[in-house]
């Protein structure tokens, strides 16, 4: 069924990683959608693109990305764009997002989604931005909120308004990380709730689920283990104000083997239940920083051998 | 009362970027002084909150530590037998220096190392002594062998072609569309198939080597072969026919064209099985 911006509910989905291609081709595992880094992709022409394609043509995907750098006030990147939309073409996906961020200026690359100052110059920057990328794409693009470690002194608009403004400047939709909204609110010492309650809930097209790893004094977007117990519950609200969003759940770093990354995705159906309570109480630690997402390498495999 | 900070977006981020990437301002940039044109923004406390549990330092160095480690980690991915064969701790500061010096421009991370082997040669820690080691030769050789690989796997190619057989008109025959070659100092494929076979290899002494790695069906495979063996795979890379490549082996290596046509039918149909052919 259709919902905002005439975007399909795709269920819930999981984030194709290449440790899993081959399960996934062998056993068409029963999972609703696939997500793919796009980055990972658009600029390979081996194997792991034509594994793509194959999965494209069985199930829906959605293609994520990490470069567009829509603060940035750099030039905006037509030859990503380009090479984007020539993956776009090929694939097909439902939609595009990125993130609400910047990744570098004068041309270099920090690979990082580096946070904005939110005011009325970077508001008016980020919405003449994706007014110029959706023209170019011919679609809406979908925005995520990023997992931010700093705020600025110069930010004068809370970020869920900073959204909801942009969202009601460009026609764009939300995708909504709640495990960023977490993240971001215990390092900035904002209320997670005030924050979501705040959203244009019509506007959310898609959620992001991840584990994080928390450092005692702050927290590190790992995506690298299980959903904290925290976020299942600020996803539980934000479920019943937002229940045709698709549901995706991301993990990046220690991958496990597909049926346990399946069935973590699997446990928020029970918290799409307002009713639903955990009884466990989870162990929460603090442990060395990993390092955050996003990383988008392709693990290669040489299957060559032999010698004469 | 707090005085407002006003920063221009871009003046923001030049200053931003700056921290991440000189952290400890080796360049001799003081990031402030990309600010100059804003009001009151003297010190990274006037540009950043401080929370409950950090300074605005601290949050600002998650962002500083975690912009290296993120790279760091990609040039350990892109080159783990590298990263094997230097140790952990000398591969790291080669890696950090190496990013210092060469930051990302492209939004494609399997480019990143596509220096590295450069820097090595450029920043040989022998570069002042008249004897130099062999290791670093070594090294800088397997440096870009990994790299190679990781760029022919991604490589745009034709894909759609028929494989020769053992009947296929020896006229006809090419090298299948991604077949490269390569020519070491060092037994360098052996060491790097060692290591990713978990075979734990010592550093090897120098010997020279030759393989042949190709790609079908998006999937790679690597050959060791001989000098001979290069030499003749080289002309056909270079577009030569067969019976062309032939004649020329044969009058370079001063053998008979039967002695040659013996040794021929054998690898032939080696490369065949190999899937080195096309035609
Ligand atoms: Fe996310």
């Amino acid at each position: 069924m259709p919902n905002k911006l005439g975007l399909p509910n795709l269920g819930l989905g999981l984030g194709l990683r290449s440790q899993h291609f081959d399960h996934i081709l062998k056993k068409s595992p029963e999972v609703d959608w696939f997500e793919v880094i796009s980055e990972n992709f658009m600029d390979s022409h081996g194997r792991p693109r034509q594994i793509l394609k194959q999965i494209a043509e069985r199930y829906p995907v959605v293609m994520h990305g990490v470069s567009m750098s829509i603060g940035s006030t750099d030039p905006l990147n037509f030859e990503y764009l380009k090479s984007l939309k020539t993956l776009a073409d090929e694939v097909n996906p439902a939609w595009i997002s990125d993130h609400l961020c910047w990744t570098g200026v004068l041309t270099t690359n920090s690979h990082d989604l580096l946070p904005l100052p939110l005011n009325d110059e970077s508001l008016q920057h980020v919405c003449d931005r994706i007014n110029q990328i959706q023209d170019y794409l011919e679609r809406p693009l979908i925005i995520e909120n990023p997992s931010t470690y700093a705020t600025f002194k110069n930010s004068t608009i809370p970020e869920w308004e900073f959204l909801r403004i942009m969202t009601e400047e460009t026609g764009c939709g939300l995708l909504l990380d709640v495990n960023n909204v977490f993240v971001s609110s215990f390092n900035n010492d904002f209320d997670p709730v005030e924050y979501i309650n705040g959203l244009p809930h019509d506007k959310i097209v898609q959620m992001h689920l991840a584990g994080h790893q928390n450092c005692g004094n702050y927290i590190i977007d790992t995506h690298d283990r299980e959903v904290n117990t925290q976020v299942w519950k600020l996803f539980q609200m934000t479920y019943q104000l937002a229940s045709d969003a698709s549901i995706l759940l991301e993990w990046d770093g220690n991958i496990p083997a597909f049926d346990v990354y399946h069935s973590e995705l699997l446990k928020s159906k029970k918290y799409m239940d307002p009713t639903f309570t955990e009884s466990a109480q989870e162990k929460i630690y603090a442990d060395q920083e990993q390092v955050s997402n996003p990383l988008n390498v392709v693990s290669l495999e040489l299957t060559g051998h032999s010698e004469y | 009362m707090e005085e407002k900070v006003t920063i221009p977006l871009s003046s923001f981020q030049l200053w931003m970027q700056q921290l991440l990437l000189d952290p400890y301002q080796q360049t001799n940039v003081d990031p402030k002084s990309l600010l100059q044109d804003s009001f009151n923004a003297s010190s990274l406390e006037a540009i950043v909150h401080h929370s409950k549990r950090l300074t605005a330092s601290e949050h600002i160095g998650i962002y500083q530590r975690s912009y290296i480690a993120r790279l760091r980690n990609c040039m350990s991915q892109q080159f783990s037998a590298l990263e094997y064969a230097l140790g952990e701790d000398i591969f790291c500061a080669f890696a950090d220096d190496y990013l210092a010096s060469t930051p990302s421009y492209n939004y494609n991370l399997s480019l990143l190392g596509k220096h590295f082997s450069d820097y090595l040669e450029e920043n040989r820690p022998d570069a002042a002594e008249e004897i130099k080691e062999d290791w670093i030769d070594f090294i800088i050789e397997l440096a870009k062998f990994e790299y190679a690989i990781g760029v022919i796997f991604e490589e745009k190619a034709e894909e759609e072609y028929q494989l020769a057989d053992l009947n296929s008109d020896e006229g006809k025959l090419k090298l299948v569309p991604i077949c490269e070659l390569f020519k070491f100092q060092f037994p360098v494929r052996k060491f790097y198939s060692d290591f990713k076979n978990e075979k734990k290899p010592s550093l090897p002494f120098e010997n020279e080597s030759y393989c042949v790695v190709i790609r079908h069906k998006f999937k790679l495979a690597v050959y060791d072969i001989h000098k001979d063996q290069y030499e003749f795979l080289s002309s056909l890379k270079k577009g030569m026919d067969i019976p062309t490549a032939k004649s020329k082996f044969i009058e370079n290596q001063k053998v008979t064209t039967a002695e040659f046509e013996n040794v021929w039918t054998r690898w032939k149909a080696r490369w065949i099985e190999a899937k080195l052919f096309r035609v």
